[in-house]
């Protein structure tokens, strides 16, 4: 996969061909702990950067994750509806989120790449 | 419920934490924020009042009981981390309990790991890590939901679990076990559930390092409570289904 860039907040976003694949980084998975349920947005839906797209349910929490990019959804994972627990297991590979046309924007510029955000990781 | 979510409200906004203490009348049931009402629930759960929490978890049978709720920014706790915020925001309460002289410790202490973890219709019936235990035993129970800078929390304490009540709403083999779930009152403590407000309250303080000021909801958050009501809490649809269980996020 190509090179990914996070938020602060656990998104990752990756390139891949002329879309963006989203998902949640192994830390902010590990932290939520066992993931029991994801609510994933619509296909079609058109999203802003910082905009609240996806719910996950772990065994204590409920929390909201954000949409890293400006574009359209474009397909989500659907795996996920029916085995939540792939996030747990493969965050950053097979239990991506969704995936996005992007539109252009300066949203890249707000994320971290790897290297930015293994820094700020060692550094909370 | 409608309440807690205005004062929710106000801290998103901006307004200062909160920490608020409630009784429940009538009794009901309340459930999880993507609660699956399909596994695990009897029949006759759906002939009691009941109510979807914002919180995560499974439901609960809220009777003779304390109800806390909290609501703050994760700033506040100098921490994003979520295992890190139950450590911090469910401290008072091991505090409280040691304070009354009881044997309470969080449940990662004291149970294996490979024990701890995964979902259970009833609340009161699984232990994860930072459930509290009372001589060995789970007291009450806690959740979160959380958004991109503020967190709440509801909390659940029992002063006496009806166990013949949960066998009625709860389908065998996930119902709250009497071996391994406690309430105040078998623990020790002869008081109402609001005498015990003091004693939380205290240890709040001292265990957050922070002033509690008395209030009452002001008359904003009273009429946004009474339309989160109306539009979200009252409506059965959301009862039933929750934010996202059948309709997408």
């Amino acid at each position: 996969m190509a090179e990914k860039y996070y938020t602060k907040n656990g998104e990752w976003v990756a390139q891949v061909g002329p879309r963006w694949k989203v998902g949640l980084s192994v830390s902010a998975v590990g932290d939520l702990g066992d993931v029991t349920f994801v609510a994933l947005p619509q296909v079609g839906r058109a999203v802003a950067a910082g905009e609240a797209v996806c719910a996950l349910e772990a065994v204590k929490a409920a929390a909201d994750y954000y949409c890293p990019v400006d574009g359209r959804i474009a397909e989500i994972n659907s795996r996920l509806v029916t085995e939540p627990a792939l996030l747990n297991s493969s965050p950053e590979d097979e239990a991506w989120l969704f995936e996005l046309e992007a539109v252009p924007g300066d949203w890249l510029e707000s994320l971290l790449d790897e290297a930015a955000w293994k820094a700020w990781e060692a550094g909370r | 419920m409608a309440l807690d979510e205005a004062l929710a409200e106000t801290v998103r906004s901006g307004g200062a934490p909160f920490l608020r203490f409630y009784f429940w009348e009538p009794a009901a049931l309340s459930l999880g924020r993507f609660q699956n009402l399909e596994t695990g629930l009897a029949a006759e759960a759906g002939s009691v009042p009941r109510v979807r929490r914002p919180t995560g978890g499974g439901g609960i049978w809220h009777a003779d009981e304390l109800t806390y709720s909290l609501g703050c920014r994760q700033d506040d706790l100098n921490t994003t981390g979520v295992k890190a915020s139950f450590e911090i925001l469910c401290g008072f309460l091991v505090d409280a309990w040691r304070q009354l002289g009881w044997d309470a410790g969080f449940a990662k202490d004291a149970v294996r790991a490979g024990e701890l973890g995964g979902f259970t219709p009833a609340c009161f019936a699984g232990q994860e890590e930072y459930d509290i235990l009372v001589g060995g035993k789970k007291l009450g129970g806690n959740a979160q939901r959380r958004e991109r800078t503020t967190i709440f929390q509801h909390g659940s304490l029992p002063r006496v679990l009806d166990h013949a009540v949960l066998e009625k709403l709860f389908l065998p083999g996930f119902r709250p076990d009497p071996a391994s779930t406690t309430d105040l009152s078998s623990c020790g403590w002869s008081g109402t559930s609001r005498e015990l407000i003091p004693v939380l309250a205290g240890a709040f303080r001292n265990r957050l390092n922070v002033e509690l000021t008395e209030a009452r909801p002001t008359a904003e958050e009273q009429r946004r409570a009474e339309a989160l009501r109306l539009e979200r809490f009252a409506d059965p649809e959301w009862t039933e289904n929750g934010p996202g269980r059948l309709r997408q996020a």
